[in-house]
């Protein structure tokens, strides 16, 4: 049988005891506040997306035939589109496989736009456009003195922080062929690959 | 927590990491259709010849025939004939003179039955074709130049019916540039039967001609 008794003693000694055991004092640690630091390096990032491409137009006539406009502020209409983000200040370069000997300047460098029937040479002289202006592989017709790459210079592009929309065309015309080929370019679909390239 | 030990790790990875990141070249094409065409173009757009005598062999010509040689190559001093450039990046099959005619003349590829010859009609300047006495009969004929001297093929002439000229001298006209030289081969009495005049009245006699490709 029961009595109260015991249980008041119980409830007294419990009393008694200190608030905290001297063991269960060794596992509770109340540290100084946490301090972490998140060290982010960024590094000069930039990079060059193809938004539209082919650079494509039709022949049809015997007068200079432009991919897009050379002019700044021109159309674009044909033009392949470049997009450059960068975080700092570069060039874009293009290079493609070049080839003298074109009527009407054959000691000039013109693009070697290959026909995909007949595999004769079509002269095709690049060119790029952006917001800073224009830059081309020679005056039009007259090829280039100087062989590819060619490009937006680090300098003068003033390409820095941003994205940038970069436009590429071309000029051509039916007599930028070159010998012994036939002298007017013969009906086919000609191709020029060309590479863009980001210069720190 | 974080001690000095990991701090200087941290470090030592961001300088190993610090050149510029790049994504790889972009590759764009540019691609340049080329279609079938032609170009004709006037490299001299006028002729002159003057007829100052009755013909001796036949008519005046202005392009070289097997008995007279009024002119054997375009570059010649004096010589006086239209040339036209056909320039092309196919295959064109021939070219065709076209020109106002008309028959009823004195004179015919038939002299004996010259109302059957279709001849060119050429009109006084300041005339019109309308006023008998004021047409000329020509002969159009056509003849390729040859070489860069300006030397001239065989002529073909007109055939003296109700038609076009139809060219084919050296057909078909390949890849290439080809010059054409254009005349006419006249007589003085080539007049119309309805103008009452034998011979035609002193003047300067016009016709204009167009030639087309014909792929």
């Amino acid at each position: 049988m029961k009595t109260k008794y015991p249980r008041i003693f119980l409830a007294t000694a419990a009393l008694s005891m200190p608030a905290f055991p001297s063991a269960a004092q060794n596992l509770i640690y109340v540290p100084d506040p946490a301090v972490i630091d998140i060290s982010i390096q960024v590094q000069e990032i930039a990079v060059l997306t193809v938004v539209d491409q082919p650079a494509s137009t039709v022949m049809d006539d015997p007068y200079p035939t432009y991919i897009g406009d050379p002019t700044w502020g021109g159309s674009t209409i044909g033009m392949a589109k470049l997009q450059l983000a960068t975080n700092f200040c570069v060039g874009v370069q293009f290079d493609f496989v070049t080839v003298s000997g074109i009527r009407p300047n054959p000691t000039r460098f013109y693009g070697r736009a290959l026909g995909q029937s007949s595999g004769h040479t079509l002269g095709v002289q690049p060119f790029a456009r952006w917001d800073g202006g224009v830059v081309g592989f020679g005056l039009p017709v007259n090829g280039s003195t100087t062989d590819a790459p060619f490009g937006i210079s680090k300098g003068s592009g003033n390409m820095c922080d941003g994205y940038y929309d970069i436009y590429l065309g071309a000029v051509t015309r039916w007599d930028m062929t070159l010998p012994p080929e036939p002298l007017f370019a013969e009906p086919d679909t000609y191709v020029l690959p060309v590479t863009a390239t980001i210069v720190p | 927590m974080h001690t000095p030990v990991s701090r200087f790790s941290l470090a030592t990875a961001a300088l190993a990491l610090a050149a510029p990141a790049f994504a790889d070249p972009a590759e764009v094409t540019i691609r340049v259709f080329v279609e079938e065409f032609a170009v004709l173009s006037v490299q001299k757009d006028q002729g002159t010849m003057i007829v100052d005598s009755p013909p001796a062999n036949g008519g005046n010509f202005m392009l070289p025939t097997s008995t007279q040689m009024d002119a054997t190559n375009i570059n010649e001093p004096g010589a006086d004939i239209p040339v036209v450039r056909l320039e092309t990046n196919f295959s064109i099959s021939s070219l065709v003179l076209n020109f106002p005619r008309r028959n009823g003349f004195n004179r015919g590829c038939d002299d004996a039955n010259p109302a059957s010859t279709f001849f060119g009609e050429a009109v006084l300047a300041g005339g019109n074709a309308g006023n008998a006495t004021q047409v000329l009969g020509v002969w159009p004929q056509m003849a390729r130049v040859v070489n860069a001297n300006g030397d001239l093929g065989p002529r073909t002439p007109h055939n003296c019916a109700d038609s076009v000229l139809t060219f084919l001298d050296g057909a078909p006209y390949g890849n290439g540039r080809h010059d054409f030289a254009i005349g006419v081969s006249t007589r003085w009495d080539n007049t119309l039967q309805a103008s009452g005049n034998l011979f035609a009245p002193p003047g300067i006699y016009e016709i204009q001609m167009s030639l087309t490709i014909i792929p």
